[in-house]
């Protein structure tokens, strides 16, 4: 079985091209993570692979069958989930339900204790606790372990992991990066993970691969892609 | 359900069937305007309730099941002609549903409005065309008949609004509710979901429709097809909180009351307040009135 | 004779004005939807109460109905002062999206109210002017006195307010707000202002739509809803804030309901126009609010 496959994925929302000739690879088991500027098509990518977008071009495979098209729902069934870049709790829910919800829904074959897979995944996301409380009342850094909850739930063998980071102070991230760390060691979870805290990245990944205005500009283990001429050139605009 | 609230049901219903024994022939009318309502409304919950898909259009499947047990009266007996009204609603809600149902929030509302419109001129031009603009129906039941038979909707209609409920099925349109990408995201097939739940919520809707089409031996498809109705039904729903279970059923129940005050002697009166109503709990209270006693605000 | 009777330009005269109704009516929605994000599902009961005051103007008076327009007019700003005032500026808190949820069921009750309130006042049958209907002969066209003011104040008001969006600081505020309400507030438009304007603007055409329209059609308390459906046709069709698009759309859905007409039989009116309405929706399942987006 050869995890996530994805072959000269193109994508243009109205004449700008979002995205265009990537490939990547993820292996199962590994953690890759995704960088790239604000609009380099990172969060574009991750819809396409979850079904949320539909892409013009290029295919993904995932566990060698192809998952391009798919309608998100039926991504889900196979096995992928992901987490949202600006959080989407069902606000008016209790935490509990939240993640009970895509205990019950989520993968297929469908989850026959959906209720103890909810306890397990709140407990590893720290949110045993907040179980009772509507999500709507969480904190920004609650939310997005939500976000992780639910995905980890719906009993996925691969979790995008969109910039769960974004918006915490040291110690949460530094907390944050302890629970994905246990997570893909305790669950044996592949995560493709898209982050502008570049050091906690350096630290979680095996491997990076590098989007720049919709192509991938590199890729590579982390240190090479830290001292990467073009990739400083596309964070910082410097020259080579 | 705790026994003690399964010995008040119990009691409820038998209370309710034992009304045409119990009461003149005024009061089983107002008994008839309440398990109609009451049927319509719960019905309408099964997804306006769940997934907060607000259907204005409601009265087109309980025209279509009037139409059916009208056009096919003195041909098939009424226990066929009925339950036939309600499957030709609800397929007639499937046929639609896969395009209407990718039209979201107020939207939604507005085209099933609109598509409710569509569907009584389409009623009155076959009508027209086979020259029969109103028609005459001997023999119809009396209302003690009537009133049982939608008697017997309205709890199949709670059965089934509280099984949907329970069910994944309900489980995963409350999800479509609270954020329909997301839903989908987890795992929810939201279209699927959808339909089977606008198609269920038109069956029963439509067999009341056939039921009530009896109460009179003079049918005319305006009457049947009137908006008011679709919109008597979202007005009882949002008064009682249409996201909880037992919101439709107090709403129906309450408006039948003030119905009655109201409009034997001002019709327009009774719009106006239900139009007041609506108004008023959409802007102050929108969980209704369970919603409110439900989560007194901090 | 299908041919010939499609090929007449009296059918041509009957849609352009048909649509130039729509058109206008059209152009009062997209101000207050673009604007305030308000879907007024009560838009067609200004229509109606604009219409009584045709009526009641000449009953009374004799005063003939492009004069009271202005009147009719007048009765759609006060309404919209009042509405602002009563109701408004509690729906106006909250983001778009709940905006318009709440306000189609708000207006929605607004609309059975008033047209409940307008039966009990002048009861539900309708009624009819007579006035301004002598023929004139134009081009070999027999034209009713009253059609040719519908469409020549029709095509003035629109063209007005299309000229006055772009040559006027207020019209370009307006614009501004349909647009990005957020960003125009940055630059400095006073948003909660140019939106009442809007608002009366919107109100005042509707109304002044309906005393012209009570010329040719029967006054009654219901009459307003088809053409709040003609209304959502011309914004969705023509687009969110595009005016000039909205006139054209309004004249489309008059030539569609004409012609089918035409085509068919008069029973077919209504079907046409709910028919256009629901195709109009299904090919644009977002409604306006993709094209707001991506505006945005």
């Amino acid at each position: 079985m050869n995890g996530l496959v994805v072959r000269d994925v193109g994508k243009s929302f109205g004449g700008v091209r979002a995205l265009e000739g990537v490939d990547l690879d993820v292996a199962p088991g590994a953690i890759v993570g995704l960088m790239g500027a604000n609009g380099a098509g990172k969060t574009t990518l991750f819809g396409v692979i979850a079904g949320n977008e539909r892409a013009d071009a290029g295919t993904i495979t995932f566990e060698g069958r192809r998952i391009d098209g798919l309608r998100p729902d039926r991504v889900a069934a196979l096995g992928i989930a992901r987490t949202f870049q600006i959080v989407r709790p069902f606000r008016a829910l209790s935490v509990r339900d939240n993640v009970l919800l895509a205990a019950r829904f989520g993968r297929r074959p469908r989850d026959d204790d959906p209720a103890a897979t909810t306890a397990a995944a709140l407990a590893d996301l720290g949110l045993a606790e907040q179980a009772g409380r509507p999500a709507g009342a969480l904190t920004l850094a609650e939310q997005k372990r939500l976000e992780l909850a639910r995905a980890v739930a719906t009993g996925a063998r691969l979790v995008l992991v969109d910039e769960v980071m974004a918006g915490l102070n040291a110690t949460e991230v530094a907390a944050m990066l302890d629970v994905i760390g246990r997570l893909h060691q305790d669950r044996r979870l592949t995560l493709l993970v898209v982050e502008h805290v570049m050091q906690a990245l350096m630290r979680l990944a095996q491997r990076i691969v590098v989007l720049h205005q919709g192509r991938v500009i590199a890729e590579g283990e982390p240190a090479t892609i830290a001292g990467d001429a073009r990739v400083s050139e596309a964070y910082l605009g410097a020259a080579p | 359900m705790t026994p003690r609230a399964g010995i008040a049901a119990g009691a409820a219903l038998a209370l309710a069937g034992a009304v045409p024994w119990l009461v003149g022939p005024y009061g089983l009318t107002i008994a008839l305007n309440a398990a109609m309502w009451v049927a319509l409304t719960v019905s309408w919950s099964i997804l306006g309730g769940t997934a907060a898909y607000i259907s204005l259009g409601h009265v087109a499947f309980y025209g279509l099941g009037a139409y059916v047990v009208v056009t096919s009266w003195q041909v098939l007996p009424l226990v066929v002609a009925v339950p036939l009204g309600g499957l030709v609603a609800g397929a007639f809600a499937l046929t639609i549903g896969w395009p209407v149902l990718r039209v979201r929030g107020p939207y939604f509302v507005i085209l099933t409005l609109g598509i409710a419109e569509l569907v009584k001129y389409a009623v009155l031009n076959v009508e027209a065309a086979l020259g029969a603009s109103s028609r005459l129906l001997f023999g119809v039941p009396d209302n003690r008949t009537l009133y049982l038979a939608t008697l017997g909707l309205a709890v199949l209609a709670i059965i089934v609004a509280a099984l949907v409920r329970r069910s994944r099925l309900g489980a995963g349109l409350v999800a479509v509710r609270e954020d329909e990408v997301t839903a989908e995201t987890i795992g929810v097939p939201i279209g699927r979901y959808k339909v089977f739940a606008f198609a269920l919520s038109a069956v029963i809707p439509g067999m009341v429709g056939g039921l009530m089409a009896l109460r009179s031996a003079y049918f005319e498809p305006l009457q049947v097809f009137n908006p008011v109705i679709s919109f008597t039904i979202v007005t009882m729903a949002v008064v009682g909180g249409a996201a909880d279970a037992r919101g439709p059923i107090l709403g129906a129940l309450l408006l039948v009351v003030v119905s009655e005050l109201l409009w034997a002697n001002a019709p327009q009166g009774y719009m106006i307040a239900l139009g007041v109503l609506l108004i008023g709990f959409v802007v102050f209270a929108p969980g209704g009135i369970t919603g409110a006693l439900a989560r007194p605000r901090p | 004779m299908t041919m010939d009777l499609i090929a007449s330009p009296q059918l041509l005269f009957s849609a352009l004005v048909l649509g130039a109704g729509y058109a206008l009516v059209g152009l009062g929605l997209n101000l207050v939807y673009g604007t305030m994000r308000l879907l007024n599902v009560g838009h067609g009961d200004l229509v109606m109460l604009g219409a009584y005051v045709a009526f009641w103007c000449f009953a009374l008076t004799g005063l003939p109905p492009p004069l009271a327009a202005p009147l009719a007019a007048a009765l759609g700003v006060l309404l919209a002062e009042a509405l602002h005032r009563g109701l408004l500026h509690r729906l106006l808190g909250a983001g778009a999206e709940r905006i318009e949820a709440n306000s189609l069921l708000v207006f929605f009750g607004l609309s059975i109210i008033v047209q409940n309130l307008a039966a009990l006042a002048f009861t539900a049958s309708p009624r009819a002017l007579r006035t301004l209907d002598d023929v004139v002969h134009v081009a070999g066209v027999a034209m009713t006195e009253s059609r040719i003011v519908i469409l020549l104040v029709a095509l003035a008001v629109c063209g007005g307010v299309l000229i006055g969006l772009r040559a006027t600081v207020w019209g370009l505020a307006i614009k501004a707000v349909i647009d990005n309400g957020r960003a125009a507030a940055v630059v400095g438009v006073d948003v909660p202002r140019v939106r009442r304007l809007a608002l009366w603007a919107g109100f005042a055409i509707a109304g002044l739509a309906g005393a012209l329209l009570a010329m040719v059609e029967q006054i009654g308390p219901f009459m307003g809803f088809p053409y709040t459906i003609a209304a959502f046709v011309v914004i969705i069709l023509g687009g969110l804030g595009r005016l000039g698009g909205g006139v054209v759309a309004g004249l489309l859905l008059g030539f569609v309901q004409v012609y089918g007409v035409a085509l068919t039989a008069p029973t077919f009116s209504s079907m046409l126009l709910y028919g256009t309405f629901v195709a109009v929706l299904l090919l644009r399942p977002q409604g306006l609010a993709r094209a707001a987006r991506i505006r945005s």
